[in-house]
């Protein structure tokens, strides 16, 4: 006969306890604490990553570009699209916002390329790295230095090219 | 492809160079010298102090067995033995006397101790501990429960131009009842902030100790903590509250029992570390241990990953107006403003027995 006796017996008993629910997720997901790269191995690896270089505090720059977490030099893309209404402040408009990025036109939105954890002198380095980017692409390219965000924003998808310029400094 | 770096730099117009974060130069490891004969003089050489950042020198108290007494508070870090055998006109008496000296210099990580400052996540952080152990008990007053005497007719009846009331408990009289539901179980504003939003507190907090000079380093936790705080107090501070840091809930008996009748010198473990603790005490005591422990987790917490958390899935803009066209009173309910403020409340009795 079905009891709340009986029940209370059934959510105690030891097949419950000793089932975890997490077991086919735990096989899948990766370490929490993320390893330090192999140093023994030729450099560039070839998917093209390179570490700091041992005399890079010899060298003496004005300006440091550290590594992220994951040992690599934090180089993130966008495409700005333009701001409509601000939801921080009003949610009035959420539906309509909503509508709006919905039929924007994708090819107004402005490209744009981020590199974080700049600390230094950012103006020097963003004066550099906009000359560096004119000669390659001829174009002219826009640079803004964030002191407090300790960030370097670009105008353009040029990621591969300041690593590659990062690289050969020594960051 | 990459042109020289004088080529560059040739092309460049003169820029203003403002130095930002304490990261920014890299300067080779300069020569340690500490050349005080009084206590004074430390203050007038700290402008041209010669420590680099990220380090912090540790004093501790040694036993010295000289001959003549020691009269200098701050020694040099080579002790000439030709000064301590100096001969004096008394007898010589060997004198065992406590001195306050630096043993040497540590090694603090920058991503702690000289980390960028983040305003908004000490103000989230703190925020946050006032309010997420609190709970709201508060209920509205049934017509019992006003101060007013109940059957007490204020006016008899009818001809005094006034409405006809029994008493003045009722919802239309100030201080009277109210109509709604009386009582309602309690609502807890318990919530949880962003792992990131707290580590990044700590670590400013931790930052502001140290550049603001209110951090020190003891080689040995003890009772020497009190005599090494007030050689280091060199703006003669009165009242300084101390925050001292221990890896453990075990902390060494002597210590304990000393602290006991101490009033400004507070035991903490790493585990009861909060933002609101170092600002609110003066001083931030520690021990090399309790340091490599301190910026051990906090390092991990820095640099973890965890994948679930990479990717987030916001709340759809137009929840809100579907919300409100299902229910139409029911979403202006107080009870009903979001999930944990929701008015069904489960109590202790009904969660399982295990998780």
């Amino acid at each position: 006969m079905l009891r709340a006796s009986n029940i209370r017996k059934l959510a105690s008993s030891a097949q419950v306890k000793n089932i975890n629910p997490w077991k086919f997720v735990e096989d899948i997901l990766p370490p929490i604490q993320i390893p330090t790269p192999d140093m023994n191995q030729k450099f560039p690896t070839p998917t093209g990553w390179q570490p700091p270089s041992p005399d890079l505090q010899t060298f003496d720059y004005p300006y440091f570009v550290e590594r992220n977490r994951f040992h690599e030099l934090d180089l993130v893309e966008e495409e700005r699209s333009t701001e409509f209404f601000d939801l921080n402040y009003d949610n009035r408009y959420q539906d309509k916002h909503d509508i709006a990025l919905r039929r924007r036109n994708p090819s107004d939105d402005m490209p744009v390329t981020h590199l974080y954890n700049c600390s230094g002198d950012i103006f020097q380095l963003r004066n550099e790295i906009c000359a560096y980017l004119e000669e390659i692409s001829g174009e002219p390219v826009a640079g803004q230095a964030d002191e407090p965000e300790a960030r370097i924003t670009v105008t353009g998808k040029y990621s591969d090219f300041i690593r590659d310029f990062l690289y050969d400094k020594g960051f | 492809m990459l042109k020289s770096a004088d080529k560059i730099r040739a092309r460049l117009a003169s820029s203003n160079i403002v130095w930002t974060s304490a990261s920014g130069s890299r300067p080779g490891k300069k020569p340690f010298k500490l050349d005080v004969k009084r206590s004074d003089d430390l203050l007038r050489q700290s402008s041209q102090s010669s420590y680099s950042p990220e380090t912090i020198p540790v004093h501790g108290v040694t036993v010295l067995e000289s001959k003549s007494p020691v009269e200098d508070l701050f020694e040099t870090l080579e002790i000439d033995d030709s000064e301590s055998e100096k001969q004096t006109s008394l007898s010589e008496v060997t004198k065992i006397s406590k001195e306050v000296l630096q043993e040497g210099i540590a090694q603090l990580h920058p991503k702690i101790w000289t980390a960028v400052v983040d305003q908004q996540a000490i103000h989230e952080t703190l925020e946050w501990q006032n309010t997420y152990k609190t709970v709201d008990m508060s209920f509205e007053q049934s017509r019992m429960e006003t101060g007013n005497k109940r059957w007490a007719k204020p006016w008899g009846g009818s001809g005094h131009g006034y409405e006809r009331v029994r008493d003045k408990t009722g919802p239309y009289f100030k201080g009277g009842a109210f109509t709604d539901e009386p009582r309602r179980p309690f609502i807890s504003n318990f919530h949880m902030i962003d792992r990131v939003t707290r580590v990044k507190a700590l670590v400013s907090c931790l930052t502001l100790k140290f550049l603001q000079g209110d951090m020190i380093l003891v080689s040995n936790l003890s009772n020497s903590i009190d005599s090494i705080s007030k050689k280091l107090n060199i703006k003669r501070e009165p009242e300084m509250s101390y925050l001292v840091l221990n890896k453990d809930n075990n902390y060494p008996i002597p210590l304990e029992n000393w602290i006991r009748s101490k009033k400004y010198y507070n035991l903490f473990p790493v585990e009861g570390l909060n933002a609101k603790s170092l600002l609110k005490y003066d001083k931030l005591i520690l021990d090399l241990e309790t340091l490599e422990y301190l910026e051990k987790r906090l390092l991990f917490e820095i640099e973890r990953f965890d994948l679930l958390e990479s990717h987030d899935e916001p709340e759809h803009p137009l929840l809100n107006s579907y919300w409100s066209s299902i229910m139409t009173s029911w979403k202006d309910e107080k009870f009903n403003q979001g999930g944990y403020r929701s008015g069904h409340h489960r109590f202790y009795k009904d969660w399982p027995q295990s998780f």
